[in-house]
């Protein structure tokens, strides 16, 4: 697994920044546990089971990230929080070079 | 001075009761005792992508390891409990070799409120061999590492047991290309958890991936050859061999602590809704524990992350004196080939079954009834019906049975 990381920001409801080291070839999700990121529960360990670690993607962090497919748009159907077409689960995007500097939105409830 | 919550076992319950109870404002000192090293780790993944190569010990990790000094949580690590003394309300520790020294850890330690979530082991095979070099259990990421090194050098695979355990290693084995011959004592696979019309589907897809099964089955001796193979003799008089045999005939709970301290047991720790044991200064949580189900008047232990987490939830409440969550219809998945399975609800008994999308796609639910109430529902690749029929399935919500079948229909319209 690679160790060389990437900074990225998960923005809390309350608007506060908190900017971690990424390691590149993990999962957003994975990364945010690792580092504590509070409103991310990942209860299912990432295997796109729960939908408790659903976060929103600005516009440019959905070009990077790409599409999501048919099985987490269906448990994106059932997020706790509002679902936007920017909704994603974290467990399905991968942590790349070009997420450098970007920042997640973190929403106000995942249960 | 405070002594606080010690918790014993730091799996996914013991870290989520230090994790609420930080969440919640705990603000006495909190105690994590962790059996192995070094960090505390996700076990879902240990037969699935562990073990398929997909992920490393780094991937599995619950919390950074710098999260328990970040919330002053004090995590000893390789630390066991030999005893409970709860008239003293203290406990004797033993660190185990290879523990880092600078840990210091004290041998005993003394505790306003107990948590017990010591879990469960994988069961032996209980025939003469079963303890060969070469046959091997999954439950902890010690076992998982030496299967995952015995398998890279094997060919082929015996598997003891048909449950998840059994089908989740003989999934990634078939994918890492070797011959996987599973032995079941029953006549179907996941009998005790399944009807027949769902172990069948099962069935056939492991065998569409060329997994091998011996039903009405049990092994009677494991035999180490000369090349180092297993010779296994089956009931009946047949004999396989294999490279490597894998135990997964389901876990032992570790109650042994919770006993010796004279707490009430049956199959686990005996728990009220509240995970409260018989002392009402020791709670308990995760495998380990066993309480009444929803709607249920026996005690059972229920063996999944989702249990795990919702009662260190509740522990936390307790403790902090905030509103303690309800309890929820037990809710679990399995990831094997190209079957993502999700279940919600326990009762196997039912009066009738309604299938919605497509058995031949691979890609339908069925929802179990009793009377009109919907009492448990399982998924496969259908993620979209699983988290609505959590909350119908706790509800037990009456949902007409023509409208379920169509998929159409969206199972949260009835929510």
């Amino acid at each position: 697994m690679s160790k060389s990381t990437v900074k990225i920001g998960f923005r809390q409801p309350d608007g506060e920044i908190q900017e971690i080291d990424a390691p590149i070839g993990q999962s957003v999700m994975q990364a945010a546990i690792f580092n504590n990121v509070d409103g991310i529960e990942a209860e299912c360990g990432g295997s796109c089971m729960c939908a408790t670690c659903h976060i929103y993607l600005s516009d440019d962090l959905q070009a990077i990230a790409g599409e999501a497919n048919e099985e987490e748009n269906e448990m994106l159907e059932e997020t706790a929080a509002e679902r936007r077409p920017s909704s994603r689960l974290s467990c399905q995007i991968t942590v790349v070079e070009d997420m450098n500097g970007k920042v997640f939105d973190v929403p106000d409830c995942q249960s | 001075m405070s002594r606080g919550v010690v918790i014993v076992g730091a799996s996914h319950a013991g870290v989520q009761v230090a994790a609420s109870l930080k969440d919640l404002g705990y603000d006495q000192p909190i105690t994590l005792i962790h059996g192995e090293l070094p960090t505390p780790y996700q076990r879902p993944p240990l037969s699935k992508a562990f073990l398929a190569g997909q992920t490393d010990a780094d991937g599995l990790v619950l919390r950074s390891p710098s999260y328990y000094g970040d919330k002053a949580i004090t995590l000893l690590s390789g630390v066991r409990v030999t005893a409970i003394s709860p008239e003293d309300k203290t406990l004797s520790l033993e660190t185990l070799p290879g523990a880092p020294a600078a840990q210091n850890a004290p041998t005993t330690l003394s505790y306003d409120h107990l948590v017990l979530a010591t879990g469960a082991d994988a069961r032996t095979l209980p025939v003469p061999g079963g303890d060969l070099p070469g046959v091997l259990k999954l439950r902890d990421m010690a076992e998982a590492n030496a299967l995952k090194t015995a398998l890279a050098a094997a060919e082929s695979l015996a598997i003891a047991g048909a449950g998840f355990i059994g089908l989740e290693v003989a999934a990634t084995a078939r994918k890492l290309g070797k011959t996987v011959t599973v032995i079941e004592a029953q006549d179907r696979v996941l009998a005790r958890l399944f009807p027949p019309i769902m172990s069948d589907f099962i069935t056939r897809r492991h065998q569409e991936a060329g997994t091998r099964f011996r039903f009405n089955a049990t092994i009677d001796q494991v035999i180490e050859m000369e090349n180092g193979g297993k010779q296994i003799s089956l009931s009946g008089g047949d004999q396989i061999t294999a490279d490597l045999v894998v135990v997964g005939i389901g876990a032992e709970v570790n109650d042994t602590l919770g006993r010796a301290a004279g707490l009430k047991c049956g199959n686990g720790i005996l728990v009220d809704e509240t995970c409260l044991t018989s002392n009402p200064d020791i709670s308990a949580a995760g495998d380990c524990a066993a309480w009444k189900l929803l709607g249920s008047s026996r005690y059972s232990r229920t063996e999944s992350v989702q249990n795990a987490v919702d009662q260190a939830k509740i522990i936390a409440a307790r403790l902090t004196g905030t509103e303690i969550p309800v309890q929820v219809a037990p809710w679990f998945w399995s990831d094997q080939l190209d079957i993502k399975l999700q279940m919600v609800g326990d009762a196997l008994e039912f009066d009738d079954i309604v299938i919605r999308g497509s058995m031949e796609e691979a890609k339908f639910s069925l929802l179990y009834y009793q009377g009109d109430a919907l009492v448990r529902v399982d998924s496969v690749n259908r993620a979209i019906d699983h988290i609505a029929a959590r909350k119908l399935v706790t509800n037990r919500t009456s949902v007409p049975k023509d409208a379920t079948a169509d998929i159409g229909v969206k199972l949260k319209n009835f929510v």
